[in-house]
C-alpha cells in the first residue's frame, strides 16, 4: 500500500480535525480513531502531531478546549469548534478544490 | 500500562518543568490510554497494545515549536547524569536514617553528660564520688564524639551523590515519594513525642522539689530533666533524619526539568528578594531558639517562656510574606 507522507498532509491536519470537530466536540483518542476509520488506515495521524495542532488551532483560536469527565469517569481534554475556526475550514477546502484542480492537470492518465 | 507510563515519562524527563509541557504529557497520556483500552478490549493483547501505541506517538521534536521549548530540545545536556537505582537509594535511606539515630545518640550523650556529676554527688557525697561524676561525664562526651566521627566515616562514601551529576527515574522518584509520604504521619508522630519530652522535662524535678523529701531526691529529679530533653532531642534528630534522606534522593533531579517534579515543595529554594533577607530567613529559626534557651534558663519560667514560639511563628510568616518573591 502507498504510504502517505505527513509533508505533504501536514497542511490539511487541521482541516480534517475542524471536519471531525463540526458537529459536537471531541477529545484526541476519538478524532485519532475517526481519522482512521474514515480513510481505511491509509493515514493515521501520530499522537505528537494531533497535540500540536489542537495547541496551534487553540492558539489561532480556530478551536477552544474544557475539561469533561465521560461516562466512565475518565477526565479528558475537549476540543469546540469556534466560528473562526468554520470559517478556516471553508478557506481550506476552497484552497484544497484549487490544489487539487492544479495538480490535477499533472496527473498522466493511461 | 505501567510500560506507557514509564515511556512517556521519560521521554518528558529532561524537558523543562512548566505548565505548558506538563499539559502537553498529561494530555498525550490520555490519547495512549484511551488508545491502549481500545485496543486492549478489541481484543488484542497486552504487548501488542503497548507496542501499537508506542508506534503511534510519533516525534516529540513536533512539539517543540508548540510548546515553545525548542531552545532545549536542541540543546544536549552538559553532562550525562548517571542513574541511581531504587535499590540504592533504599540503601542509601536506610543506612542514612541509622546514622541520623546514632547522632541522636551522641547529642543524648552530650545533653546529658553534666548529670554524671549530678547524680554520683546525690548517691555518695564525696570528693571520690565527685571525681567518678566528673570521670563519668568526660566518658560520656567521648563516646558521643566517637560515635559521630564514626558516623560520618560511614556514610562518607554517598557524597559522591554531592559531586557527581547522578539522577532517579521515574519510577524510583515516584516509589520512593510514595514511601515519603507514608513515612510523614510516623515522622509527625515521633516529632510530637519527642516535642513532648522536651517540654514535660520539668514536671518531675517540679514535683519532686514541691514533695521536699530531700535534696538529694531532688538533685536526682534535676538530673531527669535532662534526660527528658536528651530523648526528646534524639527522637526528633533520628525521625527528621530518616525523612531528610528521603528528600535528599528525591532531590536529585534537576527542578527544571519534568523529571524534577518530585523535588518535595519545601525542599524547592524559597526566592527571596535579597541576599540580606534569605540570610536573616536561613538564621531566623537558629536564634529563635537561642533566645527560647537563654531566656528559660536565665529566667526558669519554663511555663511562659515557650511563648516565644508562637510570637516566633508569627513573626515568621509576615516577614516571609514580606520578603519573598512570587512563585
Amino acid at each position: 500500500m502507498i504510504q502517505i507522507s505527513s509533508d505533504v498532509i501536514r497542511g490539511y491536519n487541521d482541516t480534517m480535525i475542524l471536519y471531525l470537530l463540526w458537529d459536537s466536540p471531541s477529545y484526541g483518542y476519538e478524532i485519532s480513531k475517526k481519522i482512521s476509520e474514515l480513510t481505511q488506515g491509509m493515514y493515521n495521524i501520530k499522537e505528537t502531531t494531533l497535540y500540536s495542532a489542537f495547541k496551534r488551532m487553540e492558539k489561532d483560536g480556530l478551536v477552544t478546549s474544557f475539561y469533561q469527565s465521560s461516562e466512565s469517569g475518565k477526565r479528558r481534554t475537549y476540543y469546540q469548534i469556534t466560528d473562526e475556526g468554520r470559517l478556516y475550514y471553508q478557506n481550506k477546502c476552497d484552497e484544497w478544490q484549487v490544489t487539487k484542480d492544479v495538480v490535477e492537470h499533472f496527473v498522466r492518465k493511461e | 500500562m505501567d510500560t506507557i507510563k514509564n515511556y512517556l515519562e521519560s521521554m518528558f524527563a529532561q524537558l523543562p518543568n512548566t505548565p505548558d509541557v506538563w499539559r502537553a504529557k498529561d494530555e498525550l497520556l490520555q490519547m495512549m490510554e484511551d488508545r491502549y483500552n481500545d485496543l486492549v478490549s478489541s481484543g488484542k493483547t497486552e504487548n501488542e497494545a503497548v507496542g501499537s501505541v508506542i508506534a503511534e506517538f510519533g516525534n516529540l521534536d513536533e512539539l517543540a515549536e508548540t510548546l515553545g521549548i525548542s531552545h532545549a530540545m536542541n540543546q544536549k545536556p552538559e553532562y550525562e547524569a548517571k542513574n541511581f537505582s531504587l535499590e540504592d537509594a533504599h540503601r542509601m535511606i536506610e543506612e542514612k536514617s541509622r546514622g541520623a539515630f546514632i547522632t541522636g545518640i551522641a547529642v543524648l550523650l552530650f545533653i546529658c553528660c553534666c548529670t554524671g556529676p549530678i547524680i554520683t554527688s546525690a548517691i555518695v557525697d564525696t570528693d571520690i564520688s565527685g571525681s567518678i561524676g566528673v570521670g563519668i561525664m568526660f566518658i560520656m562526651i567521648a563516646t558521643g564524639v566517637g560515635l559521630l566521627v564514626y558516623e560520618h566515616i560511614k556514610l562518607s562514601h554517598w557524597n559522591f551523590l554531592k559531586n557527581e551529576p547522578y539522577q532517579i527515574n521515574a519510577a524510583t522518584a515516584s516509589e520512593l515519594y510514595r514511601e515519603s509520604e507514608s513515612y510523614r504521619s510516623t515522622n509527625a508522630l515521633l516529632t510530637a513525642v519527642g516535642i513532648i519530652l522536651i517540654v514535660v522535662c520539668v514536671i518531675p524535678v517540679s514535683i519532686l522539689g514541691t514533695l521536699n523529701i530531700s535534696d538529694r531526691i531532688t538533685s536526682l529529679g534535676a538530673a531527669s530533666m535532662f534526660y527528658f530533653i536528651g530523648i526528646g532531642v534524639m527522637i526528633l534528630i533520628a525521625s527528621n533524619g530518616k525523612e531528610k534522606a528521603y528528600k535528599e534522593v528525591l532531590s536529585l533531579n534537576a527542578q527544571s526539568t519534568i523529571a524534577g517534579s518530585y523535588v518535595p515543595r519545601n525542599n524547592r529554594e524559597e526566592q527571596y528578594s535579597s541576599t540580606t533577607a534569605a540570610i536573616i530567613m536561613g538564621i531566623f529559626w537558629p536564634t529563635v531558639t537561642c533566645l527560647y534557651l537563654i531566656i528559660s534558663f536565665i529566667t526558669f519560667d519554663w511555663g511562659r517562656t515557650w511563648l516565644i514560639w508562637l510570637v516566633a511563628g508569627v513573626i515568621h510568616t509576615l516577614i516571609k510574606n514580606i520578603v519573598k518573591v512570587g512563585e
